[in-house]
């Protein structure tokens, strides 16, 4: 497995320093990426997803955040190399695109000009061929007239074409694999969908991997081959799409499916997910989803281990003994 | 495309100045109105006959209503014709002339000194949040906008001047016969002039750089792998020129007041001295004719800032 994996994150963990002292936002983070695998990471505000994948490219803020555990990329720990080693690696052989294309660009330089310095940093290309090859990657993303839109500022384009940008930017040296932080939630549904399908084209025509980060189920479905749900800054379960969907194991993932809107739910409440969920600073000990959980038993207090089922991996000590509803 | 737009900026930004120099012509030009008692008596001085006051409400157009002596008056500064001093008789436009090249070396020194420290201070307390040299930087930056000039100037005369000896004490050479004579002069009073622009810069410079340096598009420069000293050097410099740019504007405008008391200091006879002069003498012709080179000059310097702007900021447009 580690010898086929494109990504390979074991044991990985996130701690901010707060005035009250080290806290761990995530933990035993341990999951793998095949090349040209498209993997999304799922769960509500403040799970740690979005830290997850910042942790990857060093982009936490390094005053506050440290990180333990092991990150390898291609048999390199991204979590141990160089700056400068991380830095070759950023933009190359790693992409990234983030929630708000507009505030993710620089408002004072051209589009152009951002995609052809990424470029440039990262090959030896002329200034020349740079714009050329800019233009060319606008064009893939499907931006209209590339050559007139190479000179123009982030601020007129609409947000759907400003995370085009971002996409072309991200993918202009042909990176294996892209971190895709929330790309698609700030933008309209109809956008979302187009956004969606560019980076699904491209992911399959290029063969570069995907780590998805979202709160969306329903974009998942669409993108995603496997899935990995957060909660509490713990995986809770992993597995592939199909059997999430059809039938997943964790009570937490099967909650997620139930507050779905739908329409057969037409005129009635909204299901919901009682209680909140806990904060890092007391963090209950045993499983972290018991209060909320409609099978907590009283053993629910010692703590669950993530434990390969057939395919699939369940934080849970009931995954084998219960069938809980799915989205399908 | 981009020419078309500043072309328009720059008309744009004319026109906005317009209204602002009609504006503030005709408060300089109200002063003479808000004179107390008859404006023709003041300008006639103590024991002008009946006939003498009657003669210079003639002369100076007094009986006329206000808006057409405002335009003549308008029409005669454009000419430069600024009437004659009270006190002595010399051309208000001359002495004038005479001195505003004296406050603008002053101003001018002490805004390079200003920028050519404050920047630097700025980036490298920015550079390095909460530590030593940050707390340092900012310690000198508090300590800059707290002390006065006059006392910074005063200090510096007694240092420099005269246990040293490295600069004049006072005065100011000739600038047309002896240019390096006369910079030599400004250099102390453009020092103390300097210190709290200088510190005022640093403050902005850093707290500018911060706040970019915590943004979203800088985190993506860094997820893109863009070298550590581009990230700077191209993206935070420019990002932070508008800011300087405002920095700059605010700042001109404050060392052009803040000469007043510095060319006393420096017994300088620059325009700061002479509007004070004029001003204990009520010499109000002299009072005009600063406020008028001022006001011109300021809306000059922010016409070309608002222009500057949009050169660096291209967000910035005519609405």
């Amino acid at each position: 497995m580690a010898v086929s994996s494109l990504l390979d994150v074991d044991n990985l963990g996130i701690f901010f320093e707060t005035p009250r002292g080290m806290v761990p936002t995530v933990s035993g983070i341990s999951f793998s990426v095949r090349p040209g695998e498209r993997v999304g990471i799922v769960g509500e505000s403040g799970c740690g997803k979005t830290v997850t994948g910042l942790s990857l490219l060093g982009l936490l803020p390094p005053q506050v955040a440290r990180v333990s555990g092991r990150a390898l990329f291609e048999g390199r720990n991204l979590l141990t190399m160089s700056r400068s080693q991380l830095r070759r690696l950023s933009g190359a052989g790693i992409g990234m695109i983030f929630q708000e294309p507009m505030r993710a660009l620089d408002p004072v330089f051209t589009i152009g000009e951002q995609i052809s310095e990424t470029l440039r940093a990262h090959t030896d290309v002329s200034r020349r061929e740079a714009r050329l090859r800019s233009i060319a990657a606008l064009a893939e993303v499907g931006i209209p007239s590339p050559e007139r839109r190479y000179d123009d500022y982030p601020h007129i384009l609409s947000g759907g074409m400003q995370q085009r940008v971002m996409i072309a930017m991200a993918l202009i040296c042909r990176p294996r694999l892209l971190i895709a932080d929330e790309p698609t939630t700030a933008l309209d549904v109809t956008v979302q969908a187009q956004i969606i399908d560019l980076l699904h084209r491209l992911s399959d025509e290029r063969g570069m991997a995907l780590l998805f980060i979202t709160h969306d189920l329903g974009v998942v479905a669409e993108l995603c081959t496997r899935v990995l749900i957060l909660y509490a800054g713990q995986i809770v379960e992993d597995a592939a799409i199909e059997s999430v969907y059809r039938a997943p194991k964790h009570p937490y993932t099967a909650a997620l499916f139930q507050s779905m809107p739908r329409l057969s739910l037409r005129g009635k409440p909204l299901p919901v997910i009682g209680g909140r969920v806990p904060g890092f600073a007391d963090m209950p000990g045993g499983c972290r989803f018991r209060d909320r959980c409609a099978y907590a038993q009283p053993g629910c207090v010692r703590k669950p281990e993530l434990e390969s089922y057939d395919d699939r991996r369940v934080r849970c000590f009931r995954a084998c003994d219960l069938t809980l509803p799915g989205a399908v | 495309m981009r020419a078309k737009r500043m072309a328009r900026l720059i008309g744009y930004s004319l026109l906005q100045a317009g209204p602002v120099l009609v504006v503030a012509t005709f408060m300089v030009f109200a002063l003479m109105q808000l004179v107390p008692g008859d404006v023709a008596i003041a300008l006639a001085g103590e024991n002008a006959t009946r006939a003498r006051v009657e003669e210079i409400r003639i002369l100076y157009g007094l009986d006329r209503p206000i808006l057409a002596q405002y335009g003549s008056w308008l029409w005669k500064m454009a000419q430069g014709d600024m009437s004659v001093s009270m006190l002595s008789a010399e051309p208000v436009f001359d002495s004038i002339q005479r001195r505003l090249p004296v406050t603008l070396l002053v101003v001018g020194l002490a805004m390079l000194a200003s920028l050519a420290v404050g920047i630097p201070l700025g980036l490298t307390a920015a550079m390095h949040p909460r530590r030593l040299v940050d707390f340092v930087v900012t310690a000198f930056a508090s300590l800059g906008i707290a002390l006065p000039g006059f006392w910074l100037g005063m200090i510096l005369v007694s240092i420099f001047a005269m246990s040293l000896n490295w600069f004049p004490v006072s005065g100011m050479a000739k600038m047309a016969t002896d240019p390096w004579g006369a910079v030599w002069h400004a250099i102390l009073p453009a020092v103390a002039l300097a210190a709290s622009g200088a510190a005022e810069v640093a403050r902005q410079t850093r707290s500018a750089l911060l706040e970019i340096q915590s943004s979203q598009y800088m985190r993506t420069l860094l997820a893109k792998g863009l070298p550590q000293s581009q990230i700077f050097w191209k993206h935070g410099l420019k990002n932070i020129s508008v800011t300087l740019l405002t920095v700059t504007g605010l700042l001109f405008n404050r060392l052009l007041g803040g000469t007043v008391v510095i060319e006393a200091v420096f017994a300088i006879s620059g325009m700061g001295s002479l509007v004070v002069t004029a001003a204990t003498g009520k010499d109000y012709p002299v009072i005009q004719g600063v406020m008028l080179t001022m006001v011109v000059i300021v809306v000059a310097v922010n016409l070309v800032i608002e222009i500057l702007y949009a050169v660096f900021d291209p967000r910035i447009t005519t609405r």
